[in-house]
């Protein structure tokens, strides 16, 4: 535990650049989780200027996951500006924090799809979404199925693979000016590294296991439905749908570009204890500045 | 013939039930009409179905009928890009398992 707290000063704008060095940073506070100490070390996002569902879904599943084992934690939230205060309500990430009334999930203005937690297979909550950007702007019936199918892909192995005590924790929210929906969905089980490895012992690294599962067709099949088809789906979607696709699991990371793996790492300091999924769909057209 | 999936899937349940009550209502069908005559599966208005659903029905319908039978007299329909493409990721990912494994068909 450090004498003082983590401290956040830079913005966590869903960029895998930021959650790494999120995770970093705040790498003592996951190394007192695994530890099992009862106070851990606490979390300061005064300097923090935005925050997005990626770091919000990370920050709620250690913060349930800590409750449910009994580790008490404290978390410092932002101070402003104003844009990020709301999204701080709106999101669910004060209320979670700190017992103050949830925010109401559907409200007409709201770009965001609040906290919400999935305990099991999906069942139906990815209409969240689609209901999130469908207030927002024309929705087609291709796209709106990409998203649902994008989400469910995950949430299923979750459930089938993570035995994660928290379930999944999913948060999203839609950027009109970009026309894309950003969703984080995280949770705290079996790793995508350990579980693909046990099964298939000759993988040599992390990263490498990272990198088969975005190509498809690799799966521990712990279940009859497993063909390892779910990521590398989702992948092709946000390839179609000019988005974008990056997860992080146990110590391994690894990003997207059309749909073939990018970049993987594993960086030396830290090791998040769960998989988190962070996938981008430009569902609709990006708002243009209008010309006078 | 022709079988509406929407009538039967419940997206609240469990992929394995849902899957295998698709796979057996389409054997049904299979062993109901003539072996030269095909049934269509239509998954218009299915809607969330990822790859563990359709894995689940591929493989229902290959156990008993056989990879040929299910590739030449099922008809699968959709009314959605997003359906054609997982359904296709997983009926390739059959194939390759089965080449793998030898071809039972």
């Amino acid at each position: 535990m450090l004498d003082g707290p983590c401290i956040i000063d830079f913005n966590l704008d869903d960029t895998p650049s930021s959650m790494v060095a999120f995770l970093s940073r705040i790498s003592p506070i996951l190394r007192d989780m695994d530890a099992g100490l009862p106070v851990l070390t606490e979390l300061d996002l005064r300097r923090c200027k935005f925050l997005g569902p990626s770091a919000v879904s990370l920050i709620a599943s250690i913060h349930r996951h800590a409750s449910m084992r009994g580790q008490a934690w404290k978390v410092q939230m932002p101070e402003g500006p104003a844009k990020l205060l709301a999204f701080c309500e709106f999101s669910g990430l004060g209320s979670l924090l700190h017992g103050t009334a949830a925010p109401p999930s559907e409200h007409p203005d709201s770009e965001t799809a609040p906290l919400f937690f999935i305990q099991g297979p999906p069942a139906g909550e990815a209409e969240r979404l689609v209901r999130l950007v469908a207030r927002h702007t024309e929705l087609s019936e291709n796209n709106a199925e990409y998203l649902r199918i994008g989400f469910n892909e995950i949430v299923q192995n979750v459930a089938d693979h993570g035995r994660s005590p928290v379930g999944c924790v999913a948060c999203a929210r839609f950027v009109a000016s970009r026309g894309q929906v950003v969703v984080a969905i995280v949770d705290r089980g079996v790793g995508i590294p350990t579980k693909l490895r046990s099964s298939h012992p000759e993988i040599p690294t992390a990263a490498e296991a990272m990198r088969r599962v975005l190509m498809g067709g690799w799966s521990s099949k712990s279940r009859p439905n497993n063909a390892g088809q779910g990521i590398s789906n989702l992948a092709q979607f946000s390839r179609m749908l000019r988005g974008g696709l990056w997860i992080i699991s146990e110590s391994a990371w690894i990003t997207t570009r059309d749909g073939e793996p990018l970049r993987a790492g594993e960086p030396r300091g830290w090791r998040f204890a769960g998989t988190a999924v962070f996938f981008t769909l430009g569902v609709a057209e990006p708002l243009r500045p209008s010309v006078p | 013939m022709l079988i509406e999936v929407s009538t039967i899937y419940d997206p609240t349940q469990p992929v394995e039930t849902i899957g295998m009550a698709v796979a057996n209502r389409i054997v049904d069908a299979l062993q109901s009409v003539p072996q030269d005559e095909s049934v269509r599966v239509s998954l218009a208005g299915v809607r969330g179905a990822g790859s563990s659903f359709y894995n689940v029905m591929l493989r229902g319908v290959e156990k008993w009928v056989g990879m040929q039978a299910l590739e030449t007299r099922v008809r699968f329909e959709f009314d959605l890009k997003p359906q054609e493409f997982v359904f296709g990721q997983s009926l390739r990912a059959l194939r390759a398992e089965r080449r793998s494994s030898g071809s039972r068909s």
